[in-house]
Order: structure tokens, then sequence, then C-alpha cells
């Protein structure tokens, strides 16, 4: 059965923004994607109102945003708006304003806006636990995620265009993280755990880290930072005119204030790491909607099987790939779910031309749109595809710094036996049925 | 997707046309790239609406 687009419309205090989802599953893939800068938070800071002009842009945009779902035919579509439109004083004629456009708007209290964010960390990171900071116009959420799913949390007034960017603005952003996260505990329950950072401020952030210390990928999702490199990032950020024409201008205006939270939390929580997500609320509402055996998926094989599948050859041909090689190798978990993927997308390159085949399979592995999959599990990918179709090494020896070298080798033998077994099945014309059927009995 | 909206190349513009009661769908965005267009053609950039 076809899958039917779904939409979320996130009204924020920085952007408005309308994502279109190819259909409600595990690994939601965006199909379309568009924000508008609007600033709805930054009058906020003056006298407690959205401004007019702002109010303007984000109201032009959702009404573009009405006629593009009409449009594309989607007929689902949730319409959140947060911290800004949740805090102003002249909230009621804006959201009058929306709904007479035709777009069911909710405002989306401070608890859920903590506790969708959390659940979109955790369909992106399954079995994540640690504190999740997400970081909008208009507000911070802190989060403590574990295996029973995100925990209440804490909304907090920090949003990039709320914060001064002085030291009277660094020192009211100090006191209210000491008091509300000692109140709460987070102290604790942070230090030693990894900080999941969510928000298009701490993406441009961890986007001016990557381009500052020339890491070989340019996905920001799921991209590490070591706490102790936070306040170099921000002197760096300090000077944003450097990475002009690379990152928007509204990101870049944002990211000295960003950098400055950034450091502050840090303080307080005292966290393992910093891991970047590039989900978090609107891919929240999206999981929360799924039932409790979509939830247990696999993103990230459920996405190397859409992938693979839209573009191999003969159905069933990654997961058959796949039991075929598995008695043969003694992986663990994290190795073994990597294998799976590389498996399922063993045959997307075939339509290339030979000499680019390894191209086509490398570039899927290492820029698909993955989730749950982090740089050093792409070059893995990559290696085994690569092998795959016939190379053995990857395009950039950068890649290769990112994995000890016993693991490239390993999803090099991967790929070895991948390949002799689909040379048997091209050789063999009911090599496949004989595969289906081995593979069953060893089941 | 947008099968009526229409780009027009005249002498002296580029006009982007969109069906009348969908003026919105010329966002900001649009009308920037539309503008990029129109100075790489050396014309000016119009919206214009149709029925």
């Amino acid at each position: 059965m076809a899958r039917k687009p779904v939409a979320v419309v996130d009204i924020g205090s920085n952007s408005v923004r309308l994502v279109v989802y190819s259909g409600r599953q595990r690994a939601p893939s965006p199909i379309f994607n568009e924000k508008v800068m609007a600033g709805l938070g930054a009058g906020l800071r003056g006298n407690g109102q959205m401004s007019p002009e702002s109010e303007q842009k984000a109201l032009s945009a959702l009404c573009r945003y009405k006629l593009l779902l009409r449009h594309m035919g989607v007929r689902e579509a949730k319409v959140v708006a947060t911290a800004a439109v949740r805090d102003a004083a002249n909230a009621d004629d804006f959201i009058a304003s929306v709904k007479a456009i035709g777009l069911p708007c909710e405002v989306v209290s401070a608890e859920d806006e903590a506790r969708f964010s959390g659940l979109g960390v955790l369909s992106a990171f399954p079995g994540a636990s640690g504190i999740v900071g997400d970081l909008g116009g208009g507000s911070l959420e802190l989060i403590e995620i574990g295996n029973d799913g995100p925990r209440p949390g804490l909304s907090l007034p920090l949003g990039v265009l709320r914060v001064e960017r002085s030291k009277a603005g660094e020192k009211l952003v100090r006191d209210i993280l000491k008091k509300e996260v000692k109140k709460t505990g987070l102290d604790k329950s942070g230090r030693g755990q990894p900080f999941y950072m969510v928000g298009g401020s701490w993406r441009a952030l961890a986007k001016i880290d990557m381009i500052a210390t020339d890491f070989p990928l340019p996905a920001t999702h799921h991209y590490r930072i070591k706490p102790e490199r936070v306040a170099e990032l921000r002197k760096i950020a300090e000077n944003p005119a450097t990475f002009e024409g690379l990152l928007s201008s509204a990101r870049l205006a944002s990211a000295p204030v960003a950098a400055m939270v950034l450091e502050r939390v840090v303080d307080e929580l005292q966290p393992s790491e910093l891991i970047v997500s590039a989900f978090g609320l609107r891919e929240g509402l999206l999981y929360a909607d799924l039932d409790a055996r979509a939830r247990k998926l696999d993103p990230l094989i459920e996405a190397a099987r859409d992938a693979g599948g839209a573009e191999h050859r003969f159905g069933q041909h990654g997961d058959l790939l796949h039991d075929w090689i598995a008695p043969l190798f003694e992986d663990g978990p994290k190795m073994e779910r990597l294998r799976r993927a590389s498996c399922l997308l063993a045959d997307v390159a075939w339509q290339a031309a030979p000499p680019f085949r390894a191209d086509r399979g490398v570039e899927m592995a290492l820029h698909g749109d993955w989730t749950a999959v982090d740089a050093a599990g792409r070059v893995i990918m990559a290696q085994a595809l690569t092998s795959n179709f016939g190379r053995d090494t990857l395009p950039d020896w950068r890649l290769t710094q990112l994995v000890k070298p016993e693991l490239l080798l390993r999803a090099h033998c991967w790929a070895s036996r991948c390949a002799s077994a689909s040379d048997s099945a091209a050789a063999l014309p009911r090599c496949w049925n004989g595969l289906t059927s081995i593979s069953a009995a060893r089941r | 997707m947008l099968e009526r909206t229409h780009l027009n190349l005249s002498r002296t513009s580029v006009t982007l046309c969109v069906p009348h009661r969908n003026e919105a769908l010329a966002g900001d965005a649009v009308r920037r790239r539309l503008q990029r267009l129109a100075e790489a053609f050396g014309r000016k950039a119009e919206v214009a609406t149709f029925v």
C-alpha cells in the first residue's frame, strides 16, 4: 500500500518551517523542507509581544505552506506553535489569523515541547540515555531520556532571541541554569552522560566546528563534540563573519549566543560528550503516533531497506544476502546492524556504469539520509559498499581516520562474501530461490 | 505539483504566473529566486496572476 505523506508545520520562535515526510514510518524521510526565518520570538525581550513585521512574515509563509500542502495532496498536517506564541502577550490574535488561513494550530505546552524533543532524539538514537537540550529562539528545553522514554523536562526562557549577548546576559543564563538544573536534579543525572544537542542554532555551531576542524563528512546529525572543545568553539563563533556564505545569516547572527548558552550548559551538566541530533520536536511528534511495534524497529535498517528496495533488481535481495553471509561472521550487535544495512544497500548501484558503481555505493553510505548511525558507521558501510563494487579504497583518506583499521577490514570481508553470493546469483538463474531455501533451512 | 504555475519570458521581464487565489505561493524565497533568474536574463522580475 502506498504511504500517505504527512506534514509538520512548526511555528517556532526563530523559524516557521514546513516539513513533509513521505509517510508515517519508523524512519521518516523528508520529501519537502522549507523554512522562513520570521523571528517571532525576537520582540519578546522588549515588550513581551511578537512584532507586527515578524507576524506578517510568519503568516505569509503559512499561507504559502497551506497552498503547498493542498497542491502536494497532503491530508494530514500537524501545526504546532512553541515558546514565542506560547509566551507572547498578543498570541490570541496571531493564533486566530493562523486558523483563518485554514491551519489548525496547536500551542504546545512547555512540558510537551520538552517531551516531544526527547522523543525525537530517542527515535533517532534508539536506546539513548542522557540529557537532551533543545535550543530554540524562545526557549531551551532540557529533558532526561532513558530506557523508559523521556522524563518530565524543563523549559527555560533561554532561547537565542531572548538572551542578550552581554556579560549581564551570560550571568542571567548561568543563574537560571544553576537554579533550575539543581532543583530538578539534572546536574546529578546529567553528569558523565551524553548531552544531545537539538535545534538549528546548535546545528549551525556544529557546522562551524566541522568546517574549522576539516571534518570529512557534511552531515551534522550524530556529530560529536568533546565538552572541553566548547570554550574554543565559542571563541570561533564570536567571529561568525569567517563563515559567511556557508551558513544562513540568521544562524550566523545567533551563533555567539548559542555558543555561550552551550558553554554554560556544559558547565552545569558536565556531560561525557555532546552529540548533535537533527531530530527533535517535529520527529518526536511523528514518533509519538507510532505503535509500539513500529517504535522498536531499527531506523537505520528500515531506511536502508527502503533505499535499497527502491534500487535493487531482485525482491528481498538485501535480506537474503545478509542471511547468506551472516553465519560466516561473529560480529557484535553494533557491527551486525551495519553489516545488515550494507547488505540491504548492496545492489543500489547496478544501474550505473561499472566504473562508477563503487562511487554510487560510497555516496549513498556516506551521504544517505540515515539517522541512527554515526560518522564511523557511515564509513564502515561505505567501505563495505566500495569493496562490494570492486574497489578497495575509500575516496578520501580522512575518512579512514574515523574508524579503526580492523573494522574497515571486517567490512571489506563482508563485501567479498556479498560479491561472491551476488555473482553466484547472477550466474545461476534460480540461485536466489536456492539461497532462500538455504536461508530458511539455516533458520 | 504546481501544473498551472508557469514562467513567461518577454523582452523586458521574466514573469512568474500563479493561479488567482494562489498568490501566496510566491513567497519571499520564491521572489528572491525569481529576481536572480530575471537578473541572469537581464530583465526585470514580475509576479502575475491568472484566472
